[in-house]
């Protein structure tokens, strides 16, 4: 690892400031957990880090107009325990928990597992069903943006030189609405997720006459940026007693996704597992619906 | 963690879990390791790697590395050479190994240049301005492809100077790519087939693996006054003492090993590592060179053998097994490191613990363009048990027998006659498997979920047996201090395995002392005696026994010092509670502290001991019936899996295993060992590959290369201590670290056939190999 100055900006102005005066030699540094493997492992050779620790309030979560306002700082295992989120969106603080092992969550930011961008992070695949936002940052404006359209690609973030991320807007769940949220490890338990499984919908009616609508299902880890599965509507409302439906839709999500071979598993079995999991999600969909 | 009272004159210091020795000094970050000595005037090394399997070097430029600031030295194997007028090619069997490649690499991460610097992130600046010219050749990538007709030599010639033969029968096969070959015949392997009612085939594979020592390697080398002295991270200074000097032409006497604590070991620290070269550059540049590698690094210097195992087994109905052949093929890599023992240390048990008449092991250890790989945790035993364990389940599947009846009905009982000529002394491998059977409820067990549901359970079993090296040497002294405090002093190290507090109890107990009262000495050569080395499972046996042998001889000498003072002839005195007493007479005594300073006022008395094996390996290449080793390991396990049908997941639900001590001299000690391998083991059962492509190594890191978590432990691991008392061993003791890493595999896998029917033959047991067998199965 080379040597390299560290900055603490007090301010959002002055931690934007130092990136645009160092352009590409100064990296932002949140809770480091995975910017320090990328120094040791030399893909990053940064002159300067900007620590974001000390500006206040950046890891604050209040409430915002139909949902949550998460501070790109907030740590994750403060999350998992943040009653509010607990309440307003179930769906991530489930995906959060999962997140590597309790001594990663209680240094890693939210914001810092966005921006880092690695297909195979939990949080996204949850953020990206939510439809939740992100607000960046460049001292003066802010602008928001869609998760979904903040991911461009491996480790690559609709940033703009100069830019932070702020804080992401999460849409409170509604009454009614359920939510899954699944990850398959192929190796250890402790290894990153070979797929991820976000689901959230509406479960009406009476056990065993219940059905789903308005699901939205978005699988990550197999491809560069978390994939919303397309055209389901037309499969909704889902009877649960309709298995050829369900068995459709499992088939549905399969089919859509192009994974890869790696480490972690071939193209082939990655895609049987998401059929897993969305058969499960549904399952569990279903048993949360009849609960009373 | 419940822990008893620190031991008393009262009672034995044996049986008992006192608190571990390294314990405080690990958890408080006070240890001292390698890595952390600093001495005055120190460069630090770092080293360019080799990023092609095999090439010939054409060309190195070293100049614009040389003009970074701090940058002392850049130097090749040409300059090594030169200057310092050595040889620089080392080895632990074969001396093959260059310390820097000279003119070819042979695997990807070979040392090609080193640079020594001011501090090492200079040095590390220096690699990426070294500029190497390579002429790409043919690599060989698997033991296989090595065999072929034709295949390029990855040595073209062997040297056969240096091979250390006192160990094991060796046999380098000049012009091809085999650095042993061995074949061991017993019986009439054709008749033996021909009188069977079944015949069982299959070749069973296990991948390469890491030694993952949470300590990388690391040596401070330094030469001043005609010595040379390394502190390192090493399992046996000895081996280091003795294989370094000859290399610059020192006598053993002048070179100091120093080791403190070492952060695991597992086999990967146990011959010359990264001591040569830092000795090298200690010894050109005129200053103490530190030498401490990377995690990624870790993945280039040592492995385990990949290893593909070949059997056919013939069978009567009633399930006598009449004759069976091996082929075993080592992968040993680009060096062949203690490859040649490792093959011919596991390969002569590749028949497994069975008594068979008539059979046949085929045993080749080969060079290819990989990662050397030598010992690790099991030497070569875990692979090939993978192997005859899970045939053994093939075969009681085809027989309708019960796995265990099976093995039951075929396990060499104590004395029996074993395929090196010898008598099978002290082995009691059947007593563990009725007593891993009864503690598992085996007989009674039942498979929990009904077919065709999502998860399915089953049972497997396996049993092991490994040798230990011989012949070997141990020596230990006892120093009683004038203050009555005794300290031992052995070359045994601490890797972790808790030796140091283990050796403390045993020269507590032959001393009558409390344990509180013995301490060790640092382990400096120039203070500890002789020790092969801490391999093998050998230190509490040989440690072991020297130290109690040293302890006889300071009783002896306090016998006859008090016997001058009390004027009581020596027969009628005996040691108790820190004092020599009179028989008849307890209360007329004379206190070991009084006894010394009478004796050897400021001095101390000196108390040495030595144990050494005579058994041998070699002898079964003329199989004349000698021990090939002074104990035995052996162990048997049952495991309870939980199989997902749709996603191949196998879940260990309990995994229960039988392994016998000897004498268990610190239990707490032994369980943990044995739930160390255990978990080892299902870290080779599940997680552990190096995966190659094209030669290249494409997960050397811990973010790729995966080891078991805690979270991935079976969800309750039982161990069956048992004691049978080795007659040779110290109180009964032998070694246990080792012993229960072979079983886990097969007995996972067994299960995993007993859950879902389909029998896998290749390890790891990913998901996805489970899911495809399940998917070709319901096909089939
Ligand atoms: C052992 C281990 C296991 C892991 N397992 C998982 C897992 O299972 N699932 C999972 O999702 N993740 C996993 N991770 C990744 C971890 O969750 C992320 O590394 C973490 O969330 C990143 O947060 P951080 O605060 O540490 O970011 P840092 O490491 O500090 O930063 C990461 C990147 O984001 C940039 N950055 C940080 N904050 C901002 C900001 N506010 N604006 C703009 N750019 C910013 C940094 O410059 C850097 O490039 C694992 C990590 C480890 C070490």
């Amino acid at each position: 690892m080379r040597d390299f100055e560290l900055l603490y900006p007090a301010t959002i102005a002055e931690a934007c400031q130092a990136l645009r005066r160092h352009g590409e030699g100064a990296r932002l540094l949140a809770g480091g957990t995975s910017l320090v493997q990328f120094l040791k492992e030399g893909m990053y050779v940064p002159e300067v880090l900007v620590a974001l620790q000390r500006i206040p309030a950046l890891d604050a979560v209040v409430a915002a107009d139909g949902g949550l306002r998460i501070g790109a700082m907030a740590r994750l295992t403060d999350l998992e325990r943040h009653a509010a989120l607990r309440q307003a969106a179930p769906l991530l603080r489930a995906a959060l928990h999962l997140v590597g092992n309790v001594r990663v969550r209680n240094v890693a930011t939210l914001g810092g597992n966005l921006c880092h961008a690695d297909p195979h992070a939990d949080p996204p695949t949850a953020l990206v069903a939510l439809r939740a936002e992100v607000v960046l940052g460049d001292g003066a404006q802010s602008r928001q943006l869609p998760v979904a359209e903040f991911l461009l690609d491996y480790y690559e973030t609709a940033l703009r030189p100069g830019e932070l991320l702020q804080g992401i807007i999460v849409p409170r769940q509604e009454r009614g609405q359920v939510s899954v949220y699944r990850r398959f490890t192929a190796v250890s338990e402790e290894d990153w997720p070979c797929v991820t499984l976000a689901a959230v919908g509406s479960v009406r009616g009476r056990a065993p006459n219940l059905a789903c609508a308005a699901l939205r299902l978005v699988v990550g880890a197999l491809e560069p940026r978390p994939r919303l599965i397309a055209g389901i509507d037309e499969l909704l409302p889902l009877e649960a007693g309709d298995a050829a439906r369900r068995e459709t839709l499992a088939e549905t999500v399969m089919a859509q996704l192009a994974p890869v071979d790696d480490l972690l598993g071939s193209a082939w079995y990655k895609r049987q597992i998401a059929g897993v999991l969305a058969r499960e999600a549904l399952a569990d969909l279903f048993q949360q619906g009849a609960a009373p | 963690m419940a822990m008893e009272a620190g031991s008393s004159a009262k009672g034995s210091s044996i049986g008992r879990s006192i608190p571990r020795r390294d314990g405080a000094g690990k958890v408080s970050g006070s240890a001292i390791y390698a890595a952390n000595i600093v001495r005055p005037r120190m460069l630090h090394a770092k080293v360019l790697r080799s990023p092609l399997p095999r090439a010939r070097i054409t060309a190195i430029d070293t100049s614009r590395a040389a003009k970074v600031p701090g940058v002392r030295a850049v130097v090749t194997a040409r300059d090594l050479q030169a200057r310092l007028g050595c040889e620089i090619i080392f080895g632990s069997v074969l001396i093959d190994q260059p310390m820097l490649a000279i003119d070819e690499v042979r695997h990807v991460g070979e040392p090609v240049a080193a640079v020594a610097a001011e501090e090492p992130e200079a040095a590390e600046e220096a690699l990426g301005l070294i500029d190497v010219q390579y002429e790409e050749l043919p690599p060989v990538l698997n033991a296989r492809d090595a065999l072929a007709p034709g295949a390029p030599l990855v040595h073209q010639a062997m040297n056969l100077s240096g091979q250390y033969k006192v160990f094991f029968a060796f046999n380098p096969v000049a012009g091809t790519n085999m650095c042993n070959h061995h074949v061991i015949t017993v019986g009439d392997l054709q008749a033996g087939f021909a009188a069977s009612d079944l015949i069982v085939e299959g070749v069973y594979t296990s991948p390469s693996t890491q030694h993952c020592c949470m300590e990388p390697h690391a040596t401070v080398a330094e030469y001043a006054g005609g010595r040379l002295t390394v502190w390192t991270s090493s399992q046996a200074p000895y081996a280091v003492q003795t294989r370094l000097g000859p290399l610059f032409h020192l006598r053993p006497e002048q070179v100091r090993v120093v080791v403190h604590n070492v952060g695991g070991g597992f086999g990967g620290k146990s011959n010359l590592k990264l001591e040569p070269l830092a000795s090298a550059l200690a010894m050109l540049l005129g200053r103490p060179v530190k030498h401490v590698t990377t995690r990624r690094e870790e993945f280039y210097i040592t492995s385990k053998h990949a290893v593909e195992y070949r059997v056919k087994t013939g069978v009567s109905k009633d399930g006598k097994l009449l004759a069976r052949r091996c082929e075993v093929l080592y992968d040993t890599g680009a060096y062949a490191e203690t490859g040649p023992i490792v093959s011919m240390k596991s390969g002569y048990t590749a028949a497994g613990p069975y008594a068979i008449p008539n059979v046949l092991i085929d045993i080749k250890c080969i060079y290819t363009n990989k990662v050397p790989a030598g010992s690790l945790r099991g030497l070569g035993v875990p692979q090939v048990a993978w192997g005859h364990e899970s045939q053994m389940d093939e075969i009681a599947t085809c027989l309708g027998i019960d796995p265990f009846d099976l093995r039951r009905r075929n396990v060499y009982p104590d004395g029996g006659l074993f395929v090196s000529g010898e008598n099978l002394r002290h082995f009691h491998l059947d007593t563990l498997l009725d007593e891993v059977a009864a503690a598992s409820g085996w007989k009674t067990r039942r498979r929990a979920a009904a077919d065709g549901a999502r998860l399915a359970r089953g049972f497997g079993m396996a049993c092991t047996m490994k040798n230990s090296a011989s012949p070997t040497r141990s020596q230990a002294r006892i120093w009683l201090s004038p203050e009555g405090v005794a300290e031992v002093r052995s070359a045994t190290v601490e890797i972790g395995q808790g030796a140091g507090t283990v050796l403390v109890q045993l020269a507590a107990e032959s001393l009558g002392m409390p344990v509180e009262r013995v301490r060790l000495a640092l382990l400096d050569t120039d203070v500890v005696p002789f020790d092969v080395g801490t391999i093998s499972d050998r230190s509490t046996f040989h440690m072991g026994n020297a130290i109690v042998a040293a302890a006889a001889d300071l009783r002896r000498q306090l016998l006859e010092h008090a016997s001058r003072l009390l004027e009581v002839p020596k027969e009628n005195l005996v040691l108790r509670g820190e004092a020599v007493c009179v028989l008849e007479a307890p209360e007329r005594k004379v206190s070991f502290a009084e006894i010394v300073s009478a004796a050897a006022p400021e001095a101390g008395l000196l108390g040495e001991g030595e144990f050494a094996t005579t058994s041998r390996l070699s002898s079964i290449a003329e199989q004349c019936g000698e021990w090939t080793t002074p104990f035995w390991d052996v162990a048997a396990a049952v495991a309870e899996v939980e199989v997902d049908r749709a996603t191949g997941k196998i879940k260990v639900l309990r995994y229960v295993c039988a392994a016998d001590a000897g004498r268990a001299i610190n239990p707490a000690l032994c369980r943990q060992q044995l739930a160390g391998e255990i978990l080892m083991g299902i870290g080779m059962t599940f997680h552990e590959e190096m995966r190659y492509e094209n030669g290249q190594l494409i997960n050397p890191s811990f973010v790729d290369y995966k080891m078991p978590s805690l979270r991935d432990t079976p969800l309750s691991v039982e161990i069956v201590l048992a004691e049978s008392g080795h007659p040779d061993g110290p109180f009964g003791a032998k070694g246990i670290g080792e012993v229960a890493v072979p079983q886990v595999s097969p007995a996972i896998s067994n299960a995993v056939f007993d859950a879902v029917g389909i029998r896998l033959t290749e390890l790891p047991l990913t998901p996805e190999r489970v899911l495809r067998a399940l998917r070709a199965g319901a096909k089939g």
